[in-house]
Parts: structure tokens; sequence; C-alpha cells
């Protein structure tokens, strides 16, 4: 299956924790890195005096289910110490399933396709430079998406 | 040794009583589960009616599954203790009983193609041994309609792969129950005697029974 996951971090050292997501991921069974994208700065929403957001796309390869996929990745972040203070907590890690194939899921614990990531420029940005003709179920493609995020701001780091 | 192992497995051959010892188990050690899903296997009913067209369909939903449950493990340690009912090497066992030469083969392709190349290995595996009229028993006693087409030769065959595979096991310390004569799962002084044998383990080897 292909999977999209997407990466963020705002404390510590977010480049050092990509790296290390991208090797837990890679260690899974029957699951490899295909590709991910660069690392992207962005001011966070909602909350003053925090760290900018780095954020990035990574796309798998993989044999595991969703929802143990999804396991999985709260293993790695709790691993790399995510703290969860409260709901906008600064974080060292955030991984989320943006995508799973074309599946669509829909249960209270896990939502493919990831329920805003169509409304976001750091979730879209970073996957329309490595899929950018990649079709989110019920929106469309990613870079007839990008439009619609123009106004947020993103930098490449 | 019981106290110094974190990731536990109960084993043996089916109707042996792993799981129901691995729960009583995790309860007194206040540790994580992890159980196999035989309920979720859609063809394993189909496979006890039908062995011969449903093998190839069972081994891999097994194997699969088995990579599900690996992948959402995360790390055992210091932190967290887990008890099991199964190893990952059973999936090998059960395959060269069930399949053909050629989709043995052909499994074996599939196998080590997503098999990660290092998987977390129990550090204290108790195999429950007993013989084939006392798994039919437990077997019909539990009464599941899944396993209702088991018979006892296949019984035999599955207990005798058992004995082979654990006569050359040594990824782990080992301590074999007799499960014809000790009762663990049911009966509380078998249970605490256990207990205390495990903790006092020494070896890498240790049978137990009214015998040894």
């Amino acid at each position: 299956m292909r999977a999209f996951i997407a990466f963020g971090a705002n404390l510590g050292d977010p480049s050092a924790a990509f790296v290390s997501a991208l090797q837990q991921l890679g260690a899974l069974p029957g699951t490899r890195v295909v590709a991910h994208s660069s690392l992207y700065r962005t001011a966070p929403v909602g909350v003053e005096h925090q760290p900018d957001y780095i954020n990035a796309v990574i796309e798998l390869k993989t044999i595991v289910a969703a929802r143990a996929l999804l396991a999985a990745m709260l293993n790695i972040e709790h691993h790399n110490g995510r703290r969860r203070d409260f709901a906008m907590a600064p974080r060292s890690m955030d991984l989320d399933l943006l995508l799973y194939g074309e599946a669509t899921i829909n249960e209270d614990d896990l939502q493919v396709p990831h329920p805003r990531m169509h409304l976001r420029a750091f979730t879209l940005v970073p996957l329309a430079e490595i899929a950018p003709e990649i079709v989110i179920p019920a929106h469309g493609r990613v870079i007839d998406l990008l439009p619609g995020v123009a106004g947020q701001e993103i930098a490449r780091c | 040794m019981l106290d110094k192992a974190h990731y536990i497995v109960v084993e043996g051959p089916i109707g042996a009583g792993k799981t129901s010892l691995a729960r009583r188990l995790a309860e007194r050690l206040q540790s994580e589960t992890l159980f196999e899903q035989a309920e979720h296997n859609p063809f394993l009913s189909r496979f006890y009616q039908d062995p011969e067209r449903w093998a190839m369909a069972t081994q891999l939903s097994f194997l699969y599954q088995r990579m599900d449950q690996l992948a959402a493990l995360g790390p055992i340690g210091e932190e967290r203790r887990l008890v099991s009912d199964f190893i990952i090497d059973k999936d090998k066992l059960f395959a060269a009983q069930n399949l053909s030469t050629d989709e043995l083969a052909l499994y074996q392709r599939i196998h080590d193609d997503i098999k990660p190349a290092q998987t977390t290995q129990p550090d204290l595996v108790v195999y429950l041994q007993a013989r084939p009229e006392r798994l039919m028993e437990r077997i019909r006693k539990r009464g599941l309609d899944a396993e209702r087409h088991i018979t006892e030769a296949y019984l035999q065959q599955i207990a005798d792969r058992y004995t082979r595979y654990f006569y050359q096991y040594e990824a782990a310390p080992l301590f074999i129950v007799d499960a014809g004569q000790l009762n663990p799962v049911d009966n509380d002084e078998d249970f605490e005697m256990l207990l205390a044998r495990l903790r006092d383990m020494r070896g890498y080897r240790e049978f137990f029974g009214y015998g040894g």
C-alpha cells in the first residue's frame, strides 16, 4: 500500500526528529520509505510565543494495515517524547496519517484522508513536492488544491 | 528469571491452554498482553473443514496479521512488560505442516520478503506440552465453532512439530511444562508452583512436571 504521513515538530531538534522518524518508519515490517519532502517552516496558528513548526511529508510503501500503522506512529511519537500538556502544546514529534492508498476510513480515532489536510499549506505544499498528482479522496488532486492555500505562509527550510 | 523477563511467551499446540495461562500470567505480573487473533482470520474455520484448499489463505492471513501486530507493538523494556500467546516463528511451523511443496516455496518467498530482518525475541518462553487426547479434550470443552472439525490426527502432527521445534529452540530460555499432569490454568496450586519455578529458573532450559 502507498501511504503518506505528515511530520511536524517545533521542539528540540526537528531535523534530528525527522531523521529518527524516517528510520523508525522504514524499520516497520514490510515497509520502506519511498520518498520524503524537504522540511518546511510555518508559524504556529492560534498560540503565541511558540517556536515555528517544521513540517514535511513522508511516502511509504507498506504491507502494514492502516490501524496498525497508526499504532506504530503513536509509538514512534511517544518514543520521541511528544508532550501532551495541552491541545496545542509544543511537540517534539507529531505524525499524522494523511493517505492510505485510496482508502476512506471514518472511525473515531482513525480518519483517512486526514480530515483537514486539504485546507493546510503545511501538508499540501510538502505533499505536492513528492506526489503532485496524488488524489485526496473527495477533494481531488493535490496540485489543484494548492491555490486554495496560497495565502498561508510557508517556507522551505 | 521471571522478574527479569520483559517479553514472555506462552506457546504450545492448539488446545494446550496457552492463551488462558498467558492471560493469568499477565494479570499477576500486571503486564500488557499480545494475543493471536484467530477469530480475525476469516479462513481458519474453512481451513479445518477443507485443509488443502484453504491452507495457503489461512497461512497468509496469519502472516499479515502478525506483521500488523509486530508493527503496532513498539519497544518493550524496563518500563513495559508483555505476555504473549505466540512466537512469530510459529507461522513457519504451521506452514511446513499444512502447505504443499509448491505452496510452501511461494509462502517462503512472501514470508522472507515482508518479515523484518530483526524482530524482538522473547526473553522467556513457557512451552505447554500435552498429548493429543488432552488437547482434544480442551478444544471440545471450549466449543469454538471454528474448531469443530479439528481431528486428533492433526493435533498429533502439530504436537510433534512443536516437540521437534522446541527440542532445537535456543533463542530464549525455555521452560517446558507437562500440561498433561499439571494444570496451571485452572489449578491455583499448580499456577503458584509454576510462578515459583519461573522465578527460581537459572538455566536455559528447565522441565516442570511431577516427575521432574
